[in-house]
């Protein structure tokens, strides 16, 4: 590997460094899920990252390229797709969604600096459409066993604080406290419910990532504000902006989704946009949708968008600054040396230069 | 295109012409019914019949109507054509007309039809068109059939309605989003195929995607150099990440243009010439390409300049002179063939 990496070209060095700042960020959410769900946590972890390496290595071959496993992007989108799936998912769901995610998504259009859509919202997407029962019947925190799915006998059902929205209850009536939400003991997806290893994700970011912190920050306030403006709950516009946010994967799509390198548009505007509009397009889909979580299918339709939100220009109300006026011609004979200036009458010589 | 053999239109038609791989023509009741063999098989012979019989008729028939009129007649020519196609299926095949919904009578007015009967049919001979109409249909149905085969595998886990025993089936293929991605994946198989073989064919009829990136960079070079440094954040060095480096829809770089002027080392000019070939021969100068190709083969140090004087290649020595007066003639020619040609399309 060491004589691999010295030989390894910028680029692929510059996706290495970023995908390891990912896997570092992930890494607290992998550790609380294993807290919350045991050692099944950690075995469906493995095989999806076992699986995108493989089906990045054999994907690689029937393209005929080099095998890009050296950015360690393949390992991103292992680690991250079943932290966004319930706990008690089949094993082979998130090995469904890798292979889709790398040999659907990610391939064809090259290599993970050239991704069109986000590989890992696409798995959830495509997971989503196929089985719904896998992917929304989320388990009791804490009651899981290895070999609990829904089909097993004990399987304890829980209610995902997104389908409480979708149902209009509160988490008021459901025994759930603030200090729940933010330590993130409540049913949802695996790795997607802990307030504080996101806080902590997102602090880091300042620190890190700057620039895709826009879009992150505009995503979570424009979806906070949605929330604050149209409650779906009775119980008040603060407990909907909370339970709108520690929902589904709101927020880890704001930190990991939409902050894809590739696609992120390249202008701090367009950055803003980007989040600004992928967070309306999530709460519409979540107040009107069919699913009860629709930000996978909001950051592809941004995705696709993308190049677009790099075309809009905000008039600055700044004062700018005059225009200069032209030089006249002693100043500008003064500032340039005569003899590179090819006129038609040369300029008498040393004229300028004695000066 | 005149006067081309029957295996040669065939082999168009099917693979490097593909209707809904490479020109992505008619592609709507394929991603919407094509579910199975049974409905893709329905959509293709509808799709056959339909574009044999207009491309004949508008070939005999339409080829001194004006343009407007013409795509009218092909729209009503397909209902006249569909309805009782429909009424048929409808009394024989009562399962079939539910799932199939309005996207079968939608194939009156497909894009293959308008387009074939446009580009071809009005300006070809009845011979050539009964050749291209027939290869058109049978791509568009090859294709048709096996997308509609691949979603029943995989969407519903049988095929011919017989289970084959998969141990998961995805219902996102029996959606439209899993026809596109199969389409687009048997176009990926194709072209990865038949690209070395017929590379100039297929590049031309193919959608490039690399153009849209590269759209954006261009409009994000504009940006920096329109505005001043307040409104935008990022460096130079960004564009240098967008260009598709590794990206497997880039196009072939084409070999150095017949046109292009050339500053030729004399080491080079001791190069024999090869063997002519009438078949090759074509509108550029063909003897330069040959040479410069079988040069970056073994000797990659010599530099070819695009530089300022053109030597004439006509007095080069003999034999390029001779060369040349038969290029010369050929090239005039095709220009007063094309010439006619466009006199002609433009007096209708």
């Amino acid at each position: 590997m060491a004589t691999d990496r010295a030989a390894m070209p910028q680029e692929v060095k510059d996706t290495r460094k970023y995908s390891l700042g990912t896997l570092l960020m992930l890494a607290p959410l992998v550790v609380m899920s294993t807290y919350y769900y045991g050692e099944r946590a950690l075995r469906m972890t493995l095989i999806s990252v076992l699986t995108a390496v493989i089906a990045e290595y054999v994907g690689s071959v029937f393209v005929r390229k080099k095998a890009t496993l050296a950015d360690l992007n393949a390992l991103c989108i292992g680690v991250m797709i079943p932290l966004l799936l319930p706990a008690s998912s089949p094993l082979w769901l998130p090995l469904v969604g890798v292979v889709f995610a790398i040999v659907a998504v990610k391939l064809p259009f090259g290599n993970a600096r050239s991704n069109m859509f986000e590989p890992v919202s696409a798995a959830i997407a495509f997971l989503t459409i196929c089985s719904k029962a896998y992917m929304f019947g989320y388990p009791k925190v804490g009651v899981i066993t290895y070999q609990s799915t829904i089909l097993q006998p004990d399987y304890v059902a829980g209610t995902s604080l997104a389908s409480m929205l979708y149902q209009s209850n509160s988490i008021g009536t459901n025994l759930i406290s603030m200090l729940d939400l933010w330590i993130g003991s409540f049913v949802g997806p695996m790795g997607a419910t802990c307030g504080f290893a996101f806080l902590a994700i997102i602090i880091s970011m300042f620190f890190s990532r700057r620039d895709e912190l826009w879009a992150t920050g505009s995503f979570i306030l424009t979806a906070a504000l949605y929330a604050f403006l149209f409650p779906r709950v009775l119980t008040g516009r603060i407990v909907s902006v909370a339970m709108e946010l520690s929902a589904g994967m709101l927020v880890f799509a704001a930190i990991f989704l939409i902050t894809n390198p590739a696609i992120l548009p390249k202008t701090r505007n367009g950055k803003i946009f980007f989040g600004v509009f992928a967070a309306l397009l999530t709460m519409l889909m979540r107040s009107f949708g069919v699913f009860e979580e629709g930000v996978c299918f909001a950051v592809l339709i941004t995705n696709a968008l993308s190049e677009q939100f790099d075309k809009i220009r905000i008039p600055s109300f700044r004062r700018r600054q005059p225009e200069k006026a032209p030089l006249s011609d002693e100043e500008f004979e003064r500032i340039t040396d005569a003899s590179f200036i090819d006129v038609g009458e040369a300029p008498s010589a040393g004229g300028v230069g004695n000066e | 295109m005149n006067n081309s053999s029957f295996g040669e239109t065939f082999r168009r038609g099917i693979i490097t012409n593909n209707p809904l791989l490479f020109q992505i023509m008619g592609v709507c009741p394929v991603v919407a019914i094509a579910l199975s063999v049974k409905t893709a098989a329905v959509v293709a012979v509808i799709n056959a019949l339909e574009l044999i019989i207009i491309e004949l008729l508008s070939c005999l028939l339409f080829k001194k109507l004006k343009r407007h009129f013409r795509v009218l007649i092909y729209a009503v020519l397909g209902f006249a054509i569909n309805l009782p196609l429909l009424a048929a299926i409808s009394r024989h095949l009562p399962d079939l007309t539910e799932s199939i919904g309005i996207f079968l009578p939608l194939l009156a007015v497909n894009s293959v039809i308008a387009v074939k009967c446009e580009t071809f049919a009005v300006k070809n001979t009845v011979r050539d068109t009964v050749f291209d109409s027939i290869a058109t249909a049978i791509g568009y149905g090859i294709v048709t059939v096996a997308v509609g085969a691949a979603r029943e595998a995989l969407g519903s886990g049988t095929i011919f309605g017989k289970p084959i025993g998969l141990p998961y089936t995805a219902e996102a293929f029996l959606a439209p989003l899993g026809g596109f991605l199969i389409l687009g994946f048997f176009a990926a198989i194709v072209k990865g195929l038949t690209a070395k073989k017929y590379s100039e064919e297929v590049n031309a009829s193919m959608l490039d995607t690399s153009q849209i990136r590269m759209l954006h960079i261009k409009h994000l070079k504009q940006l920096i150099d329109e505005s001043g440094d307040d409104d935008i954040f990022f460096d130079d060095s960004v564009l240098n990440d967008l260009e598709p480096k590794q990206s497997i829809f880039r196009r072939k770089q084409k070999t150095v243009a017949p046109e292009q002027t050339i500053v030729i080392p004399e080491e080079i000019q001791s190069f024999s010439e090869p063997e002519e070939k009438e078949e090759e021969k074509t509108v550029g100068y063909q003897p330069f390409a040959d040479l410069l190709k079988t040069l970056e083969k073994h000797e990659p140090e010599i530099v070819v300049e695009a530089t300022e004087p053109e030597p004439d290649p006509l007095e080069l020595n003999e034999e390029w002179e001779v060369r040349d007066e038969e290029l010369l003639e050929s090239v005039e020619e095709t220009e007063k063939a094309s010439d006619e040609q466009q006199d002609g399309g433009d007096g209708q």
